[in-house]
């Protein structure tokens, strides 16, 4: 017992420091256009955790999250701007409308085999495009929302992106604890049986169908509560965003880091969001440079960053076993 | 009246179109078991090999145009097939070829970009100009690639359903295992079915580009291949045809209505069709029901 | 009360009739064996118990309560456990992860009592005295991969018994098993007998049968051809004509 709650509270120290290094070491070292980027990588974050929910461990390649994420952004913006609600109730209700959105598209779709709940997300996708780059009342067409207001929490206003870091920082652990916490539940056991073996899922007692749409539900919440984010965050927000050719970077940044892997996929993310500034050389070159790394991923590391190092320290623990027995031996 | 005939004859040879592209996806999901997401940069590819063959090196003869796109296509078709197929026969992510292809997608595009132009060019069509027939004004363009789609399409029939190649190539696809210890090389057959798949939607890009100009926009056809097969039946070439001629009517049609909500309706209609028959108005091989 | 009941159970495929007219009950404690050659229907029978197919005809009854009804999941929620003849296992988990599986059932906590914390009953004093039967050890955190087809098959059969059911189905335990393990998965067979279970088994190897079995039903082109005690079942006429062989 002791040593699990030693183990636990070791991972809240580390958690707490990666905080601290966010708040004190990276934001005073980066540009302001830097710290843009890496804190809109912390939201999407929060769209590719709903996706390792749905993908890593319900095996379901939904390619709708995009929308999710744009119906909270938007969702949110509009409450704010037109209605004059707080930011705070905005973007609670951007986040159970994208969750409302979720869990009926998905008890809708989830009916359907694999190739074919793939195909519905798309459509959904293309539909979602289509609304927010139209229906102008609501989402402002072309232009956009902007005007939107700035988070205050506790009599303190984020006016700058420097403020945002410790709070997306410390919002993050606490999502990555909650992640890694569902894998330890019955309901993570229950979706991971649904991914790898349904037949021992239903033989084991589990409603398949309701699972699904769960995981699925949970993934349009999190969207969701990450377009209101984003929305709050950047001030201002336009359809041209919510494309599928975005929603293919969000699955890529869950599969480069590791699909199966939390902690993996918040390096993607972070990864894929600083890209264009590390490559900056490569200017022109850079989508070139992305799309054959991607290739190179999928062909020698299917399961990502995570996947190469657990494969690592599997090695590494073998050799050193070997080496320990043979000392042993001799 | 003209302009129901008008919307008609575009629908038509646009579902064509997208009927060929999804055939093509077809192809590819039963002979290889992935859904190709760079379907649509094939498309795309077409335009800009056939503009570079046209304008750019300004080749007289169109038979050595053809023949070099040909080979050009081929040769796509190779190396697609050995870096997005090949190497996930024992694969234990199944998503990783599909990821795969949607990074095959953009390589292909951008080399386009890199290797042609970066900027919308115009194509000269085949024939310029159009026919004037009472009310409705239809471009040559659309002529050829309505026949050039036939002639695809007839061609894939007559492959797949008359020779001994083509049931080879079927066998292959239908059920990998089998013909593999039937003695069929499936990885050959895996191989030229690529390339089959990446010469007809290289020609049809090429045909497309005069009326749709040489851009990366045509990558949009994609989605409307996916609508496509779905809606036509999952499963079978037929299907995709029909899908394909249904949904090019439906976003014709759509027009009287709206032109801004265009994807709506389609994607509507797919959405419609999955909750009401998920396998499309031509079943297909139907898989056991369990409880 | 018995345990399991099922009545004129019938299943067609297309215009193949693959079980007809099925009809037995199993008492608690009772190890009820189904032979007969292959393609008789066996485990098509035990997919209709376990409501992986749908019967075209026909009721099954859970301890006296009529499940033809309910869908797969449902009835292993009332106690229906169910091994197959290829181990499922999820091949991406630990033994802790599948394990759990098996004790998650048996809790039914439900999903949200289980993400805030509710810790499930401890079955590790339960794994460790059934592992010590069936003679072989895990440590929790290896994948399911690195056991062997034997431990395998009878880590399932542990898995079944960890949902605490009512019935267990149990399909070919012995294929794949060397006399030792097999002895082994007879004994965690036994065990679970012990306890109240019902056990409905498949087997073809004919010597464990007529030693593990209280009761034996004969399947022949998924009819029913025989139905009683072992002794009854060696010498009935039709039995030895469809499958036994004359000695």
């Amino acid at each position: 017992m002791k040593n699990t709650t030693k183990a636990v509270l070791f991972r809240y120290l580390i958690a707490l420091m990666v905080v601290l290094f966010m708040t004190f070491v990276l934001r005073n070292n980066l540009k302001n256009s830097q710290v843009n980027v890496f804190n809109t990588a912390l939201i999407f974050f929060f769209c590719v955790a709903g996706q390792y929910v749905m993908l890593g461990l319900g095996g379901m390649l939904g390619m709708c999250s995009i929308t999710f994420l744009g119906l909270g952004a938007f969702l949110c913006a509009y409450l704010n701007t037109r209605c004059a609600i707080p930011v705070i109730p905005s973007i609670i209700l951007g986040t159970v409308a994208s969750g409302l959105l979720a869990l009926f598209l998905g008890l809708l779709l989830l009916k359907l085999d694999g190739p074919y709940f793939v195909f519905g997300t798309i459509g959904v996708v293309y539909i979602g495009t289509s609304i927010f780059q139209n229906f102008t009342a609501f989402t402002g067409g072309p232009n956009g929302i902007s005007g939107i207001g700035k988070l205050s929490l506790l009599g303190y206003t984020f006016s700058t992106f420097k403020s945002w870091v410790p709070l997306l920082g410390t919002l993050v652990m606490l999502l990555l604890f909650l992640l890694y916490r569902i894998k330890n539940t019955s309901f993570g056991r229950g979706l991971m049986a649904v991914r790898d073996d349904e037949t021992a899922a239903f033989s084991l007692g589990i409603n398949v169908y309701r699972t699904k749409v769960i995981a699925f539900a949970v993934a349009g919440l999190l969207a969701g509560f990450g377009g209101g984010l984003y929305a709050v965050h950047n001030g201002t927000i336009s359809a041209s965003l919510f494309t599928f050719s975005t929603q293919t970077k969000f699955i890529i940044m869950l599969m480069l880091g590791g699909v199966m892997s939390p902690i993996g996929a918040f390096c993607g993310t972070i990864l894929v969001n600083f890209l264009p500034e590390i490559a900056r050389f490569a200017d022109s070159y850079l989508n070139l440079l992305y799309g054959c790394m991607i290739i190179v991923l999928m062909i020698f590391m299917p399961m990502g960053l995570a996947g190469v190092q657990k494969e690592l320290a599997t090695r590494i623990r073998t050799a050193s076993q070997k080496r320990i027995a043979a000392k042993k031996g001799a | 009246m003209a302009l129901f005939f008008q919307q008609t004859l575009t629908g038509l040879s646009v579902g064509l179109v997208y009927a060929t592209v999804a055939m093509g996806l077809m192809l590819l999901l039963r002979a290889a078991g992935v859904m190709n997401f760079a379907q649509g940069n094939l498309l795309a590819m077409g335009a800009y090999v056939g503009y570079a063959l046209i304008e750019k090196l300004n080749l007289s003869s169109m038979a050595l145009a053809i023949l070099l796109s040909v080979l050009l296509f081929v040769f796509v078709g190779c190396i697609f097939c050995g870096v997005c197929v090949l190497p996930f026969k024992r694969a234990k992510w199944p998503q990783a070829m599909l990821i795969c292809t949607l990074g095959a997608g953009t390589v292909i595009n951008e080399l386009c970009l890199l290797l042609v132009t970066t900027e919308t060019k115009a194509l000269r069509p085949i024939i310029p100009g159009a026919l004037t027939v009472g009310g409705f004004v239809i471009q040559y363009q659309y002529f050829f690639i309505f026949g050039a789609m036939i002639l695809m399409m007839g061609g894939l029939y007559f492959l797949f359903e008359k020779t001994y190649c083509g049931c080879i190539l079927s066998a292959a696809s239908q059920n990998k295992y089998a013909a593999d210890l039937l003695g069929i090389p499936t990885n050959l057959t895996i191989v030229i079915t690529f390339c089959i798949v990446v010469c007809m939607t290289g020609v049809s890009g090429w045909l497309l580009a005069p009326i749709y100009y040489v851009s990366p926009s045509l990558s949009t056809f994609q989605a409307r291949a996916f609508a496509s097969i779905v809606i036509g039946g999952f499963g079978n070439l037929q299907g995709a045809v029909v899908g394909g001629v249904i949904v090019g009517l439906v976003e014709a049609y759509s027009s009287y209505f709206t032109t801004t909500y265009k994807d709506v309706v389609v994607f509507g209609c797919l959405l419609l069709m999955l909750v009401i028959r998920p396998t499309g108005i031509l079943k297909s091989e139907q898989r056991k029901e369990k409880a | 009360m018995s345990c399991l009941k099922v009545e004129d159970l019938s299943i067609s495929f297309g215009g193949l009739a693959a079980v007809q007219n099925i009809t037995f009950e199993v008492q608690p404690g009772e190890i009820m064996g189904l032979i007969g050659p292959n393609g008789a229907g066996k485990t098509t029978t035990l997919n209709l118990i376990s409501g992986l197919y749908k019967a075209d005809k026909g009721k099954v009854f859970l301890a006296d309560r009529e499940v033809s009804a309910l869908r797969s999941f449902e009835r292993a929620r009332l106690g229906l456990g169910r091994t197959f003849q290829t181990p499922h296992f999820l091949k991406r988990s630990t033994v802790s992860d599948n394990l759990k599986l098996g004790t998650d059932l048996a809790d039914q906590m439900g999903y949200v009592k289980s993400l805030l914390g509710f810790k499930g009953t401890d079955f590790k004093h339960e794994v460790d005295e059934l592992l010590e039967i069936a003679d072989f050890t895990v440590r929790w955190n290896d994948d399911i991969d690195s056991l062997s087809y034997g431990q395998q098959k009878r880590l399932e059969i542990i898995r079944s018994m960890l949902t605490h059911p009512k019935v267990m189905l149990i399909d070919e335990p012995a294929a794949g098993l060397n006399p030792n393990e097999l002895e082994k998965a007879v004994d965690l067979m036994r065990h679970a007998a012990s306890k109240g279970i019902g056990i409905v088994l498949i087997e073809h190897k004919m010597d464990m049968i007529m030693n593990v079995c209280d009761r034996i039903a004969v399947l022949n082109f998924g009819n029913m051809i025989a139905y009683g005690t072992p002794k009854e079942i060696s010498s009935n006429e039709d039995v030895i004509v469809a499958y036994l062989g004359r000695d």
